[in-house]
């Protein structure tokens, strides 16, 4: 996983901003989102509900639907720089029926999703859906997508694939159809996959094959992996970077031994303090976040943390947006504590 | 498949049994029956049937027995000799009066159907698509009065507007100069320059009624996790669209093939009896205003088994639509 | 729909920016019913509606007060007259300009050939109009004899016809002010009639589920099997045509709720086997509630919003039913009188074509039933305050 070309830059989202206009006014859940997915490697996007994890996921490909509306910025794919079939582009400014959207949509990019029972059309075969996605990408006939869904079942451990193939996916348990979205995803030999939170619907084993699965698949076929999540420990287990958003704003981001060892921002910390430890927090009452994501509508003035934050500065962190800190090695922490005195306090 | 079938077939004949009960209550329910009808029908014309006559027509007529030998006798006659009784008004068998009828009015029925649905398929679609758009909008409040008027109300409407623009009202199928001529091109034209008037008054508040049905259903889908999932694995939109939430909401048009059916048989009662159209609606609605009861019950007993055969098929179309019914799985 | 779709599709944003509903410290401690009337108070158009099915049920309330005449009264010397037009001011008079609110009176001529009598508004005939005019006497809420009408010409024998006569010279205003109490009270009383059969069944059905709940819903099926509109048609030609009038408009009145109550059984079933499973219920029968209680108590009013907003969709369909059924001459017959027993009077072109304001029925009808419907629409997406 750790070749020395792939730290090259996959995939860049550059002053991302996606608004939801709903009767009580416009709701900002993407406000200025930079990130970067380096090919070969794992990003894990982690944040409270609500804080513009799936909105962001789902901008890259432009699947924002109305009311939603992508506002600005820019995601840059440099997938086609990097295998020497293109040039680099911007997804947001591409037309509707460009080509090459329609490639980057399950065949440089894969995506699943959160439910995937409810990704599955009820009324068609696992297998119909699966082949209709082949033809579309690699534009074979019917008889060998047909094989080649076989295969790609069995790659993705589904046992007795040539029967399930004609399954429907009510037919299917929660992880066997997560597996189907998987295969789906991955026919057309994608560069990056995009999880969005794959796993929080599945039961805690199930969740533990499909994390192995993915792991495997990625190995095997060499491409990053864009992995929005809440869960801290999933993000342990499969990050390489790891990015922490709150209120529709990166507020961290860095390595994931950095983030786990030496978290700089205050949510971060706090994020970090409220997961159980083994051992350690026997007895004890876990420490929480104080109070809940405050409406998007009604976003704090300054930083939009301070409500909540232990190291608030009154005077300034109420008042003033916080800077992004660049620290050595590239890592960033979007709070007033690092700003100018890079590193001193850490 | 077949035990779904058996039990549904099973089911079926008893609710048919229910509502021939219901029906033959509602054929028995005025004072008199058809005899003393008859007589009073002769009374008015001088005439006398005498004693020995009056009996002899109650056993014919099963009207002898009590209440339940009466329903028995008129059920059997029915199921086992397809005889639906004698009409007083039209001196003739149910059945000649509804058999004279029947073409007309499912040749009406099934055109206008038809239109109806080529028409608001694509409305309702493009409704749905680009929804709060001000085409949607338009749609939307038309639909909605639409519903709002009653079907007589339209078609008062309209003719009030035909006659102070043309200053007639088209009524029946053909004009006097063709309706006993053989078939011919001229007659064919003619019949299209009449027919389409009941297909706008007709139309106008079945299409107001499917828009709506397709809207609402297609705007319940598009907004599914499985589309998005699709739009993300690169299937084109218009694919997408028929392939996958459109497939979706015309399933529930497949239900209402139930009351679609005896709609076809009857056609729209209210505008047949305004534009003079030869369906059996107005047949029907003269036979209950003169309590013609056997004609009246016949036509509504024909109408349910309609209707529960309508049903049955929709039933049978949705489980072949969709895998969820066919496998006995729960929506 | 356009409003419905207005309010309900927020939610589609991925629900992780949707649900943020903190901070508004009003809204958190705000009880249910005033959530909703919140939420409903955002539907203009359903306000509108609601203000003017207010304004109805006044009608129907103050009935004889409203109508200028009596619904029996006939003037013979003007039929099909045309609808006359409310002034302030006189020009023409004979003192020149004069302020007074009155309407032209009318001329008639008569063809020669085809005989018939056509009016027209003549301004040189000024009929004085008051407010609280005496005419003819009547029992205000069938108790307190009275004389006074809201508006009416100042000599009772003038002509004073705003909307136009009827063929057998009756007033159109005036009978339509009845007929809206007939049509309107038929709506309501049939829907709560539907609606007690409904509910009682439904909650019994969805509550206890099992054997109970299949023999309910066989036979709600059953209902449902009959094809509806020959089943009115057949029920109502079945009574005899000499019944009083006040028998009649109950027994019509029966047959519409009994067709349609199947509809409200479902819906309530529904609810309360989603609800059964809620934890709220649980929980009260486990402290002990009676099933009864848990049933009326807690069950009932957590979706009483919603069943408002049923009954408000259902009466639109029973309104266009009486209509259409009276209209056939199948439902309420004259001297009863209701908006489909007056547009009968409409039903011959050769007398349409001249008088189109006998359709005027027909507009209050399309206004009554849409009033009912945006009514129910704007209460259907109240009823669930918390859901965006």
């Amino acid at each position: 996983m750790t070749e020395p070309h792939s730290a090259q830059p996959l995939l860049e989202i550059s002053g991302l901003k996606t608004a939801f206009d709903t009767h009580d006014g416009k709701v900002r859940a993407v406000d200025g989102v930079d990130l970067t997915v380096h090919a070969g490697k794992t990003l894990c996007v982690v944040g409270e509900s609500g804080c513009g994890k799936s909105v962001t996921a789902r901008s890259v490909l432009r699947l924002v639907e109305a009311p939603g509306r992508i506002e600005g910025g820019t995601v840059t794919w440099h997938g086609d720089l990097l295998d020497g079939t293109g040039e680099s582009f911007d997804v947001l400014s591409l037309n509707n029926d460009d080509e090459r959207l329609q490639r980057l949509r399950g065949g440089d990019v894969g995506m699943i999703f959160q439910e995937p029972a409810a990704s599955l059309l009820p009324l068609r075969t696992v297998g119909a859906q699966l082949i209709e996605t082949l033809r579309i990408h690699t534009g074979m006939d019917k008889k060998a997508a047909r094989k080649r869904a076989i295969e790609l079942l069995d790659e993705v451990g589904i046992p007795g694939p040539a029967e399930r193939v004609d399954a429907y996916p009510f037919q299917l348990s929660g992880g066997m159809c997560q597996r189907v979205m998987i295969a789906i995803a991955l026919c057309a030999k994608p560069s990056l996959l995009i999880a969005d939170e794959p796993t929080t619907a599945l039961d805690v084993t199930t969740q533990a094959r499909i994390l192995d699965l993915i792991r495997s698949l990625q190995a095997e076929h060499r491409m990053a992996v864009m992995f929005i999540t809440h869960d801290l420990g999933v993000v342990a287990e499969i990050a390489d970077e790891v990015a922490v958003m709150y209120l529709g704003e990166v507020v961290e981001r860095a390595g994931v031994e950095e983030i786990f060892a030496d978290p700089k921002h205050p949510y971060t910390r706090q994020l970090l303090r409220s997961v159980p430890v083994l051992g350690r927090d026997r007895g004890r009452d876990l420490p929480t976040i104080p109070g809940t994501v405050p409406n998007p509508l009604h976003r704090p003035k300054g930083c939009s943390f301070h409500p909540r934050c232990a190291e608030a500065i009154a005077g300034r962190c109420d008042l003033d947006e916080p800077p992004e800190v660049v620290f050595d090695g590239g890592r960033t922490a979007r709070c007033v504590l690092y700003d100018q005195t890079e590193g001193d306090r850490a | 498949m077949v035990r779904f079938l058996g039990r549904r077939a099973v089911y079926m004949a008893a609710t048919l049994l229910a509502i021939s009960l219901v029906v033959f209550v509602i054929v028995s329910l005025p004072p008199g029956d058809f005899v003393t009808a008859l007589e009073a029908r002769y009374a008015v014309q001088g005439q006398r049937l005498t004693l020995a006559e009056v009996a002899d027509l109650r056993v014919r007529y099963g009207l002898d027995g009590n209440i339940l030998q009466q329903y028995w006798h008129w059920f059997t006659q029915i199921v086992l000799h397809g005889d639906l009784g004698m009409s007083f008004e039209h001196q003739k068998p149910v059945r000649e009066v509804i058999g004279s009828r029947l073409g007309a009015t499912l040749g009406i029925s099934v055109i206008t159907l038809l239109v109806s649905w080529g028409i608001a398929f694509p409305i309702g679609v493009y409704s749905a698509v680009r929804q709060r758009s001000v085409g949607d909008y338009a749609v939307t409040t038309v639909g909605f009065l639409g519903l709002a008027t009653p079907n007589f109300l339209i078609a008062l409407i309209f003719i009030y507007f035909s006659v102070s623009w043309f200053g007639s009202v088209p009524s029946g199928l053909c004009s006097p100069e063709w309706c006993d001529a053989s078939w011919n091109l001229g007659k064919l034209l003619d019949l299209f320059g009449h027919l389409w008037i009941p297909m706008i008054v007709i139309g106008t508040a079945g299409v107001a009624g499917l828009v709506r049905i397709i809207r609402n259903n297609l705007l319940d889908e598009l907004h599914r996790p499985y589309v998005t999932a699709a739009r993300a694995r690169g299937v084109p939109e218009r694919q997408l669209l028929r392939r996958y939430p459109l497939r979706v909401a015309l399933n529930p048009f497949v239900s209402t093939i139930g009351w679609v059916l005896p709609l076809l048989l009857v056609g729209d009662i209210v505008v047949g009896q305004i534009l003079g159209l030869p369906t059996l609606g107005p047949i029907l609605l003269g036979a209950l205003k003169s309590q013609d009861m056997y004609l009246a019950g016949s036509i509504i007993m024909v109408l349910s088994v309609v209707t529960v055969i309508g049903t049955l098929i929709s039933d049978m179309l949705l489980g072949w639509l969709d895998p969820r019914i066919r496998l006995g799985h729960q929506r | 729909m356009t409003l419905k779709e207005k309010q309900d599709r927020p939610d589609e944003a991925p629900a992780e920016t949707g649900r943020a509903e903190t901070g508004d410290g009003e809204r958190a401690t705000a009880s249910q019913r005033q959530l909703v009337w919140w939420a409903f108070k955002k539907h203009r158009l359903a306000l509108v509606s609601a203000w003017l099915l207010g304004a109805m049920l006044i009608v129907i309330v103050l009935c004889e007060f409203i109508a200028p005449f009596d619904d029996r009264h006939r003037d013979s010397e003007y039929t099909t007259a045309p609808p006359q037009v409310l002034k302030l001011w006189d020009t023409d008079g004979p003192e020149g300009f004069q302020w007074g609110l009155h309407v032209d009176g009318y001329t008639s001529t008569q063809d020669p050939r085809s005989l018939r009598i056509t009016y027209e508004p003549d301004p040189a005939d000024r009929v004085d109009i008051g407010f609280f005019v005496k005419g003819e006497e009547y029992k205000l809420f069938g108790l307190i004899p009275w004389d006074r009408h809201l508006l009416g010409p100042e000599d009772p024998d003038d002509p004073m016809y705003l909307l136009g006569t009827t063929t057998d010279g009756q007033d159109l205003l005036s009978q339509l002010v009845y007929a809206t109490r007939v049509s309107m009270s038929v709506g309501i009383i049939g829907v709560l009639l539907a609606f007690l059969l409904g509910i009682v069944l439904g909650a019994v059905s969805g509550y206890f589920g099992g054997w109970v709940d299949n023999v309910i819903q066989r036979v709600i099926e059953l209902f449902m099997a009959v094809p509806a509109i020959p089943l009115w048609l057949g029920l109502a030609a079945a009574l005899p045509p000499d019944m009083g009038s006040v028998t009649r408009y109950f027994i019509i009145t029966t047959i519409l709720a009994l067709v349609a109550w199947t509809g409200l059984a479902r819906e309530v079933r529904g609810r309360f086997l989603a609800l059964r499973s809620e934890e709220f219920v649980t929980s009260a029968l486990l402290d002990g509630s009676s099933r009864g209680r848990v049933m009326f108590r807690h069950m009932l009013p957590s979706f009483s919003s919603h069943i408002i907003a049923a009954l408000s969709l259902s009466i639109p369909t029973m309104i266009l039913a009486e209509t259409s059924l009276s209209w056939l001459g199948l439902g309420l017959r004259p001297p009863a009188i209701s908006w489909g027993v007056q547009l009968q009077d409409a039903s011959k072109w050769s007398v349409l074509s001249g008088a189109p304001w006998l359709l005027i029925p027909g507009l209050v009808v399309v206004i009554a039933v849409l009033a009912f419907n945006f009514v129910g629409d704007g209460l259907r997406d109240a009823a669930d305050p918390y859901k965006h």
